[in-house]
């Protein structure tokens, strides 16, 4: 009988800026992938949901040397202090051990939204109203992901439904790892410049790992020691310097 | 016996002991916990098999290839096709969630009379025979005199089958037009087709094969063409050596991405297109040849010959080192020149199109590998008897009865540009539309097509396309019964108009009639969805072959050489020198009246023609703007007492308007950028179009354009 | 005087576990017909010797298909196999109008669990019979009883109101799953089995 004993990952993404030309087909991809609902009608850019929302940030200079940047932000999936893990008061949220993954149980969260207050990145969100599709849409659903109720938070889980069904498909073929194609999030598999590349950065044959290390690859909020798994690139030196500050601000 | 209280008390406290040894509090507990994460105010999962399809998108002219999961027959997620060779797996955002628009609040269910004209006038329901028995006098009238006015129909996408039969349907009436919408055709192509003077095969950019692109506003990353061939070629810059130069006077997504932006000062992109013909001119960078082929090139040369670099710098704000470095570039390289037709915006005005145009036919451009080829069109059975006009060109208040097609370019224009071509008494407007949109208040009379992925139909060849291509879309949802085949109204059309048969009675037939004369031809070859495998036309056994294979989602492309170009090649075409005042310019305004451009994202212009889920972009980001809000620079709005957030009334000689400024320094100063683009996602059902909004505001000039507006803004 | 509040509170106690034990159950669950009766010892049984897998099967992908669709049963029901009233009623209803068969299903999860059987089945190698019970070998089908205010069979939280089982593969609530997990000492994450 098959023990436990699964190898440790630790997915990750790195995002090159320079290739982002913030059309948003991303942010589409994903609120469809993860059954994330249409806005409800008072809905803003406050109360609106989006595991992964682009920011345009701009150098702050006048036309015309002004430049723009599209950054994609969702949740970091933090390595270490885990700020939403270690404020949560339901434990609705853990760090899986085998794939870091930081995952949000909306089943288990009473909605103080703690996590969200402790969030340095801003990339966890709450379900104002309950999740409405125009009459008909929910034959459209994805089958592998449940969607929340209202009153609870929720964010980015790097499309786990993804990595479900790739679990399903090596375990059908008697295999314990999946394939590395099999698992790709619904972001990373929609951008059109192919901006963002994702996989473990444990396994160090991986692209991923290697850009990670790569020259002007960074990550936000370094001096807070979270050890965020989501690494950018960018050869734009303003661009690299607003690490230090939440693109939000 | 009498109970006394404490008797109850003692009786309900041991009910309460009790109960705490039966399962009902444990079990309540954790029955209504599971009630509230299922309870009916989250849907249901759908269940069951998953299946994929391969299709193309519908919503433009690109024509991306699709794949699509499905789950117990509906469809739940779509994504572009790796390894297919025209869109290269990619797909816009509106793409991705197609799949969504059948369920629009804003989707039509069933035909529709309007009472009154106007958007103010209430909807009545209708049928399709209704509709045809109501038209049918006037049909019969305009068959026998055109006298108080003719029939149009306007093709949102032409180069279909059903193009062709709508052209067949005009042909009977007396004058009868078949016009082109505006935004459906590439301008810069339209405009050197008139400069080639020649009505056969159809122009193509060689892209693949270019090295340096000077786009005056054309969107190559954010909704050109088919977007996976530019946004793909742009990527692969270091691999392929391509350059971009992008003239517009706002930092757009694609100016962020060029290799050079040149921030022009809007409405004076004809002096800088004159000025680098100049440069190109004066310093012998140009093909001998034109000189002997191009027969108004003394006219040309006498023209450019007044726009000197350095004035011209002064107008447009382009620096004179980069006017003549950006000549040289185009010179020494395979080049294309390409303006842009923006999606709310419309073209540049005629003239400005015609030079830009004619920097390629100056730089030997046609026919040249890198620069822009003639190709076949896709095989049709024979010539069609009405000839296409663009909808600037059909003459005003010439148009008693307008069907207006259901598919869409994915661009807007204003309605005044198809208002003024209605006789006087307003005409009748009969439109095919899937869903309600600003541009229902003209109509009649609204017929509902089906939705994207809702029906078989066509992908013909993209816009700007090097070969001539054809896919089918196949549907992946029940199209309700209560929509109507284009090919069936005009069946319907043509027999009250006393009419035979004008052909095919469904799109379906339309299509079979295609495959078919691609099966004659024996041009071409079919590639599976992925590109796996390849066929060509002339290896295969039977018609039906050929219809199976498109059937599951392959692709045909042709492979026909490219045809000779007519080397007598003007650069002016029928503009006159005249036409072209380096003075007209005027100075930089900031306060006084500004520059009022309407600027859209192709197929978002309207509400109905996003997906509610692109709510994610427009209404709770930051990443797109919603339609009404204006952007102008900091600089402008300062100069004019206005702050970020501000309310503000726009003013032009068409009305006025309320609208939200917001500050943004990537716009050039003088120039009130206004967004064409979906209202807040609304998931109540309508009854009434939505307004016209900015377009509303817009002067439509002569020529068809409508891009530039004096218009003035104060505190609202 | 003192024994009479002792009596009262006791016959109290008494309604109470009266009601909890006997009236609550019988009113919590509603029962509900399954469009036909199902014979699954025929298919088992020795005479056709069938295994789960043969109709209960697996995509391409992995994924389980669970019940099968009425294309499975036509394979061989296309025509009426013996007469008993349930083939009928299969036969008519169903297979010559291509029909799917509503069924009810006892081991129907909330749609946030995610159960992968191809893991558990197909890696693990555990029996079919460690959840599901002889369900293989029954000749009928159990009554189907739907819990009025979940919404979900009765089979989950098991025949038996006190949750304990009275046979170990009653039950489907996550505390098995749990219990099972800890036993072979996986290292789980809640979205290993929630999505």
């Amino acid at each position: 009988m098959e023990q436990t004993a699964q190898s440790k990952s630790r997915y990750g993404m790195v995002i090159d800026l320079d290739r982002c030309t913030g059309c948003g087909v991303c942010m589409v991809a994903c609120a469809v992938e993860n059954n994330v609902a249409p806005a409800e009608q008072k809905a803003t850019e406050r109360t609106g949901v989006t595991w992964l929302r682009v920011y345009p940030v701009s150098n702050g200079e006048g036309f015309p040397a002004n430049d723009t940047v599209f950054i994609p932000m969702t949740c970091q999936q933090c390595g270490n202090h885990t700020p939403c893990v270690s404020v949560c008061p339901q434990n609705a949220v853990e760090v899986d051990p085998s794939t870091g993954i930081v995952g949000q149980i909306p089943q288990r969260c009473l909605g103080c939204r703690y996590c969200m207050t402790a969030c340095p990145y801003h990339a966890r969100y709450f379900d104002w109203w309950d999740p409405q599709w125009p009459e008909g849409t929910e034959v459209l659903l994805n089958p592998d992901v449940a969607p929340r109720m209202r009153g609870v938070a929720e964010k980015c889980n790097f499309c786990h439904g993804r990595l479900h069904a790739a679990r399903t498909k090596a375990a059908a073929a008697g295999r314990k790892e999946i394939a590395a194609g099999d698992y790709v999030p619904a972001c990373v598999e929609s951008c059109p410049s192919r901006a963002i590349v994702f996989g473990d950065l444990a396994d160090e044959t991986n692209e991923v790992s290697r850009l990670s290390h790569s020259i002007n690859t960074f990550q936000f909020l370094p001096k807070l020691g979270t050890a965020p798994k989501i690494f950018y690139h960018s050869a734009k030196e303003w661009v690299r310097k607003m690490a230090d500050r939440a693109p939000l601000a | 016996m009498n109970i006394t209280r404490r008797e109850l008390l003692t009786f309900a406290g041991g009910s309460i002991l009790g109960a705490l040894f039966t399962p009902i509090p444990w079990k309540l507990l954790d029955d209504s916990a599971i009630w509230t994460q299922n309870w009916s105010l989250i849907p249901r999962l759908p269940r069951g098999p998953e299946t994929f399809t391969f299709t193309g998108c519908t919503l433009c002219p690109g024509g991306c290839a699709v794949k699509a999961r499905r789950v117990n027959g509906h469809p739940v997620s779509l994504v572009g096709v790796a390894g297919h060779s025209l869109s290269n797996g990619i797909l816009c955002p509106m793409g991705i969630a197609g799949h969504h628009l059948a369920y629009h609040p804003l989707r039509l269910r069933r035909p529709f009379a309007f009472t009154g004209k106007g958007a103010d006038s209430p909807l009545v329901p209708s049928t399709l025979d209704e509709i045809a028995s109501n038209l049918a006098p006037m049909l019969k009238d305009i068959r026998s005199s055109s006298s108080r006015g003719t029939i149009a129909v306007l093709d949102q996408r032409p180069g279909r089958v059903l193009s062709d039969l709508y052209r067949k349907f005009v042909s009977n009436f007396p004058g009868g037009i078949y016009a082109v919408a505006p935004g459906s055709e590439d301008p810069t192509l339209t405009t050197l087709r008139a400069l080639c003077n020649t009505t056969e095969g159809t122009l193509g950019y060689d892209l693949e094969n270019t090295r340096v692109i000077l786009s005056f506003g054309a969107p190559l990353v954010d909704g050109w063409s088919t977007p996976g061939r530019t946004v793909q070629l742009l990527q692969n810059r270091n691999q392929n050596g391509l350059k971009l130069i992008q003239v517009e006077g706002v930092q757009s997504r694609t100016a962020l991405q060029a290799d050079t932006w040149l921030p022009i000062m809007p409405g004076t992109e004809a002096a800088l297109a004159l000025a680098i013909g100049g440069v190109i001119v004066r310093q012998n960078l140009f093909p001998a040849k034109i000189e002997k082929t191009s027969p108004d090139f003394r006219t040309y040369k006498t023209l450019v010959s007044k726009f000197e670099p350095e004035d011209v710098a002064a107008v447009c704000g382009i620096p004179s080192s980069v006017i003549s470095e950006t000549a040289h570039a185009l010179a020494s390289n395979p080049s294309v020149v390409m303006s842009g037709y923006d999606p709310a915006g419309g073209p540049l005005d005629n003239a400005t199109e015609t030079v830009i145009a004619g920097l390629n036919v100056l730089l030997g451009n046609i026919g040249r590998t890198g620069g822009i080829s003639l190709h076949a069109p896709i095989p049709s059975p024979g010539a069609t008897t009405s000839p296409a006009v663009g909808l600037a060109q059909v003459p005003d208040h010439s148009v008693r009865l307008l069907l207006i097609d259901g598919a869409e370019s994915g661009h807007t224009y204003p309605l005044s540009l198809l208002k003024r071509k209605l006789t006087a008494d307003g005409g009748t407007v009969v439109m095919l539309s899937p869903y309600l949109s600003s541009r229902s208040a003209l109509a009649d009379y609204l017929v509902p097509s089906p939705a994207a992925f809702e029906s078989l139909e066509e992908i013909s060849t993209p816009p700007g396309a090097r070969r001539s291509s054809f896919a089918l879309s196949l549907p992946l949802l029940k199209q309700p019964d209560t929509t109507v085949d284009p090919a069936t109204l005009l069946a319907k059309l043509a027999g009250a108009s006393g009419l035979p048969s004008v052909g095919a009675e469904t799109v379906e037939s339309c299509l079979r009639q295609r495959t078919h004369d691609i099966w004659l031809s024996k041009r071409g070859t079919l590639a599976t969805p992925t590109g796996s495998s390849q066929t060509p036309v002339m290896a295969m056994a039977s018609e039906e072959e050929l219809w199976k294979g498109l059937s599951e989602g392959g692709w045909w492309v042709d492979n026909m050489q490219d045809k000779q170009v007519n080397p007598r090649l003007t650069l002016l075409g029928l503009m006159t020198p005249d036409r072209y005042d380096k003075a007209s310019a005027p100075a930089l305004d900031t306060t006084g009246t500004l520059k009022l451009i309407p600027f859209g994202w192709r197929n978002a212009t309207m509400t109905a023609s996003v997906a509610p889920v692109l709510s994610k972009l427009f209404q709770e980001s930051h990443l797109r703007s919603l339609g009404g809000r204006v952007h102008i620079n900091p600089s402008t709005l300062a100069a004019n007492a206005l702050s970020d957030g501000a309310y503000v009334k726009i003013s032009t000689h068409s009305g006025n308007m309320t609208a939200q400024a917001v500050a943004d320094p990537s716009v050039i100063p003088g120039v009130i950028h206004a967004i064409v683009g979906p209202s807040p996602n609304n998931t109540a059902s309508k009854d009434r179009p939505e307004a016209e909004g900015i377009l509303g505001l817009c002067a439509v000039r002569d020529d068809g354009s409508w891009r530039i507006t004096e218009a003035t803004i104060a505190k609202a | 005087m003192r024994c009479k509040g002792l009596i009262l509170m006791l016959s109290g106690v008494l309604a109470s576990l009266a009601i909890g034990w006997f009236a609550f159950p019988a009113a919590l669950y509603r029962t509900e017909a399954q469009p036909m009766q199902f014979n699954h010892a025929v298919h088992t049984g020795e005479q056709n010797g069938m295994t789960c897998d043969m109709c209960h099967e697996f995509t391409e992908n992995g994924s389980f298909k669970g019940i099968p669709t009425i294309a499975k049963c036509t394979e061989c029901h296309s025509a009426a196999i013996g007469s008993t009233e349930s083939e009928k009623v299969l036969v008519e209803q169903f297979v010559t109008p291509h029909k799917e068969i509503p069924w009810k299903v006892y081991s129907r999860q909330p749609d946030n669990a995610y159960f992968p059987h191809a893991a558990h089945v197909k890696r693990a190698e555990i029996k079919c019979e460690e959840c599901h019970g002889p369900h293989g070998s029954s000749s009928t089908l159990p009554v189907y009883q739907v819990n009025r205010i979940s919404g979900y069979s009765r089979d989950i939280w098991g025949r038996n109101i006190s949750g304990l089982p009275s046979h170990p593969w009653e039950g489907m609530k996550m505390d098995r799953c749990v219990r099972c997990h800890a036993e072979r000492h996986r290292d789980d994450s809640c979205l290993d089995c929630h999505k």
